[in-house]
């Protein structure tokens, strides 16, 4: 069941289509959207406020997906922040090292609308007990959101 | 009939849980759509037979294992997906669509399929296509193994695409021989412009030397890396990149004529094609798609395909050096 919910969701795309279909997809979740148009300026959106959800573009220009994830990761705000990651590739060596970065869904375009909600319904309404932070086994694993750093710019 | 939204939240849930089982292991399982609902069990129209040799093959290629696909042929009969959401997943059919013919069906207590054909919704050409997808034993493993988390959808579709094209099981020898890549390209294009464009019936090609790109055309080019690199362009006359770029975003023709929007849409249809492009090619191999660019490739590309669909003409700007056979 589709029904309204709290919550603010970080749009990370450099294709404006996209980000409007990501956008329509969410819309019956009545969230507060931000956009960004790519890697860098997602992570300097991510330094001005907190992002319940983070929803990031792979195949980016100047920062891509997994460079923007690993820098959200090095910060202990975004440690255990679900973040989605939109693809077109299958590529086997970028999904584990999107595993060992801790996405948390990876959705191949065209993206299911209705998978995208529920993923995204189901990551504001979890709430998993804190464990220790900074624990390099499981860097996934949920703790106290602690305060955001500057993220490291830098392309790779 | 089960209700929709109640059976595709079901789905969607009991996808979510047989994920959260196989979360800890980080296992490469990709969201994609087509979660299907359940519907009723209904005896099975193809041999196990025939999905053993299929699975078969899925093991051969390394796509699953004995084991999983094992686990899948267990699954017996009442793991079928029902007909709408076959139309959905094969993207005859949008979501929305489906939702239109299911209202009406509550009212007029008809079939789905003679619903949506009445509607204008499905082709009689399409619900073949379904009718067949839904009944096939490929459909059913594949769909099984897809349930269980153990493939992709799109893994198994670029594996049925291989199976069936080379008709006995193991694929060529060389995958990226001769024209391969260049039908790949045609065929994952005719594809996608169906299900992206919601464009019915057939999506002809034919050969024509020597064009140029008609004026106002968005034309993309785009390329993959990797050990056998593939690169292809495409251009659209301005209706159709008005059309698909309305159709993928589910806006009115009018609210999507933004030439930065249609730009965006076409580049991002070009990466949607590139991504299929490369799971049917080589999905175990390291490879890079890059960032679409706009406009004509300056490399001597083939210039020789032509392709029509719903009345709207996209020139089909090819693969290099393979020539218009």
């Amino acid at each position: 069941m589709e029904t309204c919910r709290t919550g603010t969701v970080l749009i990370v795309d450099d294709s404006l289509a996209m980000r409007r279909m990501l956008r329509k997809a969410l819309a019956p979740l009545a969230l507060d959207i931000v956009e960004a148009a790519d890697g860098i300026g997602g992570l300097k959106l991510a330094l001005q406020r907190e992002f319940d959800v983070v929803i990031v573009d792979f195949n980016m220009p100047n920062l891509n997906g997994l460079a923007m994830t690993e820098q959200l990761r090095s910060s202990p705000r975004y440690r255990n922040t679900p973040i989605f990651m939109v693809t077109s590739t299958c590529d086997q060596t970028t999904v584990e090292r999107g595993c060992r970065l801790a996405v948390t869904a990876w959705f191949y375009k065209p993206v299911d609308a209705a998978l995208l909600r529920a993923k995204t319904v189901r990551a504001l309404d979890q709430s998993l007990p804190p464990i220790a932070s900074g624990s390099p086994e499981h860097p996934g694993a949920r703790g106290p959101a602690g305060a955001l750093e500057e993220p490291k710019l830098g392309t790779k | 009939m089960t209700n929709g939204t109640v059976s595709k939240d079901a789905a969607v849930a009991a996808d979510m849980h047989r994920e959260a089982e196989h979360e800890a292991h980080c296992d490469l399982r990709m969201e994609q759509g087509g979660s299907g609902d359940a519907g009723p069990a209904e005896k099975p129209t193809a041999t196990a037979d025939q999905a053993q040799f299929f699975g078969a093959y899925l093991v051969e290629q390394g796509v699953v294992s004995q084991q999983q696909v094992d686990e899948a042929v267990a699954l017996g009969p009442g793991d079928t997906r029902s007909l709408e959401d076959v139309a959905v997943y094969l993207g005859l059919m949008t979501e929305r669509q489906v939702r239109i013919v299911r209202a009406q069906q509550r009212r007029a207590k008809a079939p789905f399929g003679a619903l949506a054909l009445r509607a204008g919704f499905l082709s009689e050409e399409g619900l073949a296509e379904v009718n067949a997808s839904q009944g096939s034993a490929h459909f059913r493993l594949g769909d099984a193994l897809i349930r269980l988390g153990y493939a992709t959808a799109d893994g198994i579709e670029a594996a049925h695409t291989r199976f069936s094209r080379t008709g006995t099981g193991p694929a060529s020898a060389d995958p990226f021989a001769g024209e391969v890549t260049y039908e790949t390209v045609r065929e994952q294009f005719g594809k996608l412009l169906k299900r992206l464009a919601r464009i019915e019936g057939s999506v002809k090609a034919g050969r024509r030397d020597g064009l140029e790109p008609p004026p106002g055309a968005h034309c993309v080019h785009i390329s993959i890396d990797g050990s056998v690199p593939v690169r292809f362009g495409l251009c659209f006359e301005p209706a159709l990149s008005l059309h698909l770029t309305a159709t993928m975003l589910e806006l009115d023709d009018d609210e999507s004529d933004d030439p930065e929007l249609i730009e965006s849409g076409v580049a991002e249809f070009a990466n949607m094609l590139a991504g299929r492009v490369q799971r049917a090619l080589r999905p175990k191999e390291r490879s890079c798609i890059k960032l679409p660019k706009p406009g004509t490739p300056k490399e001597p590309y083939v210039r020789c395909r032509t392709v029509t669909a719903a009345g709207l003409g996209i020139l089909y700007v090819g693969v290099p050096d393979q020539g218009c056979s």
